[in-house]
């Protein structure tokens, strides 16, 4: 992948007529398109990402971005720098919300909610959680559980969860971070 | 990680297509933004009132209004090209240009208040800052409606940083205003001078930005947050 050569200068002029169709309604342009731009993408997010099992969800949120800034792009401007900024706005986002993540949460996974964050799939984290985590879990209001469950226990990315609780992903962010302070309160008080 | 592949989102994204109408060219969507602006200050004219100071005013001979008048219109242009461009993926040249542009802005038009205020007597009213409560009022009433242009603008192409985004729009509107204000507001106190216009457009902006970016965010979603 890294090997390929960058000829998107050379390729522009294809992606701008495909963009310009997209914008149209023209799906097979559309596709063309993306199905094109999608090495690209992972090689500007693989050259600014260390993290290698961030990169898919940066990639795949750069061409939902895409998806919903198509009518920002103007014909008389090349496509390459408007789709380069869109991947570069994705990855300054999902750092922001890594750094957050941490702060927030660093301490509550590894110490007070051990089967809380399982290692692959939902069949092996149920049966990992513990009865007293899996209590506590109960206790939570509805809503905030869905978001501890839909990103600790399914694994989603917070887009993904975001969209199966049909609320913004910010909204399932303060959801996850309220469940966990509440999971650590009362994991605590257990404790004691 | 997602449990999405690649191949299947774009999949998604294809069959989730319809046809779009493109944002107008930047230069366009500042021309748009500008123009209730200048329609609105015609309009105060036409009806009386606020008229512009009478060409032999001590006013246009003073290098230190000249100073705050050009530099609220600087960032009042700054600004907004900035804000519009900060919701456009690819126009992030233009919007340090716009910021540069507002930066520069603001320092002639604080400096020459400053210059100014340095060689004034103290403050001989100590009601001064009533007044001045009307002129961010009429500073903000004269670019509002140029505000809620480049707010819709901004909200509906790819909005990004919501609060920043709208603020530097308020501060833009704001500032086009303010300008106005300061070449007809007949108080010749310079501190009023100093913080009825010329921050009229940082004050404003100050006191809206956490409820501009949460309205934005609420009204038009954001794809982060800042």
């Amino acid at each position: 992948m890294h090997d390929e050569p960058d000829n998107s200068d050379d390729r522009d002029p294809h992606w701008r007529a495909w963009m310009i169709g997209a914008q149209e309604g023209d799906a097979a342009a559309y596709e063309k398109l993306l199905r094109e731009i999608l090495p690209r993408a992972r090689r500007q997010v693989g050259a600014r990402v260390s993290d290698v099992a961030a990169r898919e969800d940066i990639v795949q949120n750069a061409l939902v971005s895409l998806h919903r800034s198509r009518h920002t792009y103007r014909p008389e401007r090349p496509f390459s720098p408007w789709f380069h900024a869109i991947v570069r706005n994705a990855i300054v986002d999902w750092a922001r919300a890594r750094g957050r993540i941490a702060q927030r949460e660093v301490s509550i996974e590894p110490e007070s909610l051990p089967a809380a964050t399982p290692e692959s799939t939902e069949a092996r984290a149920q049966e990992a959680l513990s009865p007293e985590l899996e209590r506590a879990l109960a206790s939570l209001p509805a809503a905030q559980r869905q978001a501890v469950e839909l990103i600790h226990v399914e694994e989603l990315s917070v887009a993904e969860a975001a969209t199966r609780a049909g609320v913004s992903p910010g909204a399932l962010k303060v959801r996850a971070h309220r469940g966990y302070r509440a999971l650590r309160a009362l994991l605590g008080r257990g404790e004691r | 990680m997602s449990t999405t592949s690649a191949e299947d989102r774009i999949r998604d994204l294809v069959a989730d297509l319809h046809p779009v109408r493109r944002i107008p060219p930047l230069r366009v969507a500042v021309a748009w933004t500008v123009l209730p602006w200048l329609v609105v200050v015609a309009l105060e004219w036409g009806l009386g009132r606020a008229r512009p100071r009478a060409l032999g005013d001590p006013f246009w001979s003073s290098p230190f209004a000249l100073a705050i008048l050009s530099g609220l219109l600087v960032v009042g242009l700054g600004s907004t090209a900035a804000a519009l461009a900060s919701s456009v993926p690819d126009r992030a040249r233009t919007m340090r240009w716009g910021l540069v542009a507002c930066a520069i802005g603001a320092g002639i038009a604080l400096g020459g208040a400053l210059l100014q205020l340095s060689g004034a007597l103290p403050i001989a009213d100590p009601g001064w800052w009533r007044g001045s409560l009307g002129c961010l009022g009429h500073a903000f009433g004269l670019g509002l409606v140029s505000g809620l242009v480049a707010l819709r603008f901004i909200g509906t192409a790819a909005m990004w940083r919501p609060r920043a985004s709208s603020t530097l729009a308020v501060a833009g509107a704001v500032a086009l205003g303010a300008g106005v204000v300061h070449a007809t507001c007949r108080a010749g106190e310079t501190y009023h001078q100093l913080v009825a216009h010329a921050l009229a457009p940082a004050i404003v902006a100050a006191l809206l930005v956490i409820p501009l970016g949460l309205a934005m965010r609420r009204l038009y979603g954001a794809r982060s947050s800042d």
